[in-house]
């Protein structure tokens, strides 16, 4: 069963990188091109802005979750590392929990704000996109999170203290 | 009262900084009774990250990327040996202007500590120089890297304090050029203890103007950035635009050393660098607006000016917080938590935003290079293979000189505030 969700999870996150990918390369292409366009040629792009800092957003969230996955988010280390190694692991259970539990609670309130309906009628400045689609990145990107959270914890919880399960 | 014990409880334990931030402000609301502004999180939260201005972020990451892995370094110590090699003691003062020149493209001190030891290390230790030394001027140099424009965590703090980044690049220039000098006087005294070898050999001419084109031409690009984005012809996210299709077309085409293939690891190491930053950015702006509900900065600037109405105080308080916070953490990261909290106080006091930003990134890289963990140190102890015990020794007169550069910095406001005033950037 872990091993099981141990493949979605490192599927998941195969996947997340890949996009982070094309996130990161078409964000440059467009701002390297407005730039082009807008000195040498005067004639700026309309809708680079818009696409742009959207595509951003997406880029920083699903970033996060692949930071998550990786276990590359930046903490304080050396408290837990001059604990033993029970209470130190004992501790790191219930951090867990807390972020698990922090991140579900965002969860829960932005799939309300997404499905509101008010939210649902509002579009985008320039290219009219309902609004939505793109607000829908942070609950789905906080179900990853929370995803890679709970396999991460298990992994750590079952392995044996020493030899990590990798 | 709750929230600051629960807040610094998880922080030591480790809970990662950036859902500590959300964690903290959920137990905030709740422990303020303001649960009604929990279905206003999520707005909050993608409104800090939906902003035009973070763009410059992975931008300028691009830039350092391509220039890091176009194998720049090499070509700029070259150009700093013919500058300053000759003297005696040459290397030392050659590792301190390249990395002067070389902060100004990578603007962030561990990477830049990482990439001069590996090559900047070895070469002063072939020549006869102590390792420890080496290292310490390496470290050092690296120290620069925040304060010289265009610096990676001054465009971070113009964002989350709404300062003009123009503003913030030319503020750190003249603190700057005052601890580089002050590094380079301690070299020239040092060399009374550590008997320094000889400066290189002069070269043949033909060979040292190739040498000085080949330094010059990667130079431009934080010339470009700068230029541009003092003039005001272009935003930073613009010029830094500008600046990472000229180290593409220099690193692809002339110099060839990089192909598609780098090209795929460099836009992944961009992205998940900038969702690092921007992340954190995102979740300290909502604890910042949530602890501005209960009017939070305020409660704090009234407390401490009871201790003291003094703003030179409080900018020495700041300084010792973040040096101890930054002893255990990134440097942006501290700048990230510390400055939604503490410059709503600064302002309070009087203090200009502008030099409160130098001050901060100054302080950073004190705590980066201060045992028992400063994260510079460790880099540098790694790549260029030496102990923690003699390293620190060999640092000690650099933190030294730093630490006397940040207090004149803060009794003196005019070092940060005077250029961009003259400039008319803020």
């Amino acid at each position: 069963m872990l091993s099981l969700l141990i493949k979605i999870d490192q599927a998941i996150a195969r996947a997340e990188s890949w996009m982070l990918v094309l996130f990161a390369a078409f964000i440059s292409i467009i701002l390297i091109s407005q730039v082009v366009l807008r000195y040498l040629f005067s004639n700026p792009l309309f809708w680079a802005e818009e696409i742009s800092t959207t595509l951003l957003v997406f880029m920083t969230f699903i970033g996060l979750s692949l930071l998550v996955h990786d276990r590359r988010l930046i903490n304080l280390m050396f408290v837990l590392d001059s604990l033993p190694a029970t209470v130190a692991r004992v501790i790191n259970i219930i951090l867990d929990i807390l972020v698990i539990l922090t991140l579900s609670c965002l969860f829960y309130y932005s799939l309300v704000w997404v499905s509101n309906p008010i939210t649902q009628t509002e579009t985008s400045a320039t290219l009219k996109v309902p609004l939505w689609y793109i607000y829908a990145v942070l609950p789905g990107t906080l179900l990853l999170m929370i995803f890679h959270y709970i396999v991460a914890s298990l992994k750590s919880v079952f392995s044996k203290p020493r030899e990590k399960s990798e | 009262m709750m929230t600051i014990i629960v807040f610094l409880a998880a922080l030591l334990l480790g809970m990662p900084i950036v859902f500590l931030l959300a964690f903290a402000s959920i137990v905030f609301l709740l422990q303020t009774d303001n649960q009604i502004l929990f279905s206003t999180i999520p707005l909050q939260l993608f409104k800090s990250v939906d902003k035009n201005g973070l763009l410059a972020i992975p931008m300028f990451m691009l830039v350092g990327e391509l220039m890091n892995c176009g194998g720049l370094t090499n070509r700029m110590i070259n150009l700093a040996d013919i500058l300053v090699g000759r003297f005696r003691g040459g290397l030392a003062y050659v590792n301190l202007l390249t990395n002067t020149l070389a902060s100004a493209i990578l603007g962030s001190a561990t990477a830049q500590i990482a990439v001069m030891s590996r090559t900047m290390v070895p070469a002063m230790v072939e020549r006869k120089y102590k390792l420890a030394f080496s290292t310490a001027v390496t470290v050092a140099g690296g120290m620069l890297g925040p304060v010289i424009p265009p610096s990676m965590i001054m465009i971070i703090y113009g964002i989350v304090s709404y300062q003009s980044v123009a503003a913030m690049f030319i503020a750190g220039i003249l603190p700057g050029v005052l601890i580089a000098g002050c590094f380079a006087l301690i070299i020239f005294l040092l060399g009374f203890v550590y008997d320094y070898p000889g400066g290189t050999k002069k070269e043949n001419r033909p060979e040292l103007w190739r040498t000085l084109a080949a330094g010059l031409l990667p130079a431009m690009i934080p010339m470009v950035i700068i230029i541009g984005v003092v003039s005001g012809v272009m935003t930073p996210t613009e010029s830094g635009a500008i600046a990472a299709f000229l180290a593409l077309v220099m690193c692809g085409f002339v110099y060839r050393n990089i192909g598609l293939k780098d090209i795929g690891t460099i836009l992944r190491s961009v992205a998940v660098n900038s969702a690092l930053v921007i992340s954190l950015i995102g979740m300290a702006t909502l604890f910042g607006w949530v602890l501005a509900f209960e009017s939070v900065p305020d409660i704090l600037a009234e407390s401490l000016q009871d201790i003291s109405t003094s703003p030179i105080v409080f900018l020495l308080l700041t300084s010792l917080i973040i040096i101890l916070l930054g002893t255990m953490l990134d440097g942006i990261g501290v700048m990230i938590v510390i400055v939604p909290i503490l410059l709503p106080v600064a302002e309070n006091f009087g203090v200009d935003p502008v030099h409160f930003g130098v001050i901060i990134a100054i302080s950073t890289i004190i705590g980066l290079v201060t045992p028992p963990v400063g994260p510079g140190l460790y880099i540098a102890m790694e790549a260029a293979g030496v102990k923690m015990s003699p390293l620190f020794y060999a640092m000690l007169p650099f933190l030294g000189g730093l630490l006397l550069c940040l207090l004149i910095i803060i009794l003196f406001p005019q070092l940060s505030v005077w250029l961009p005033t003259y400039f008319d950037l803020k």
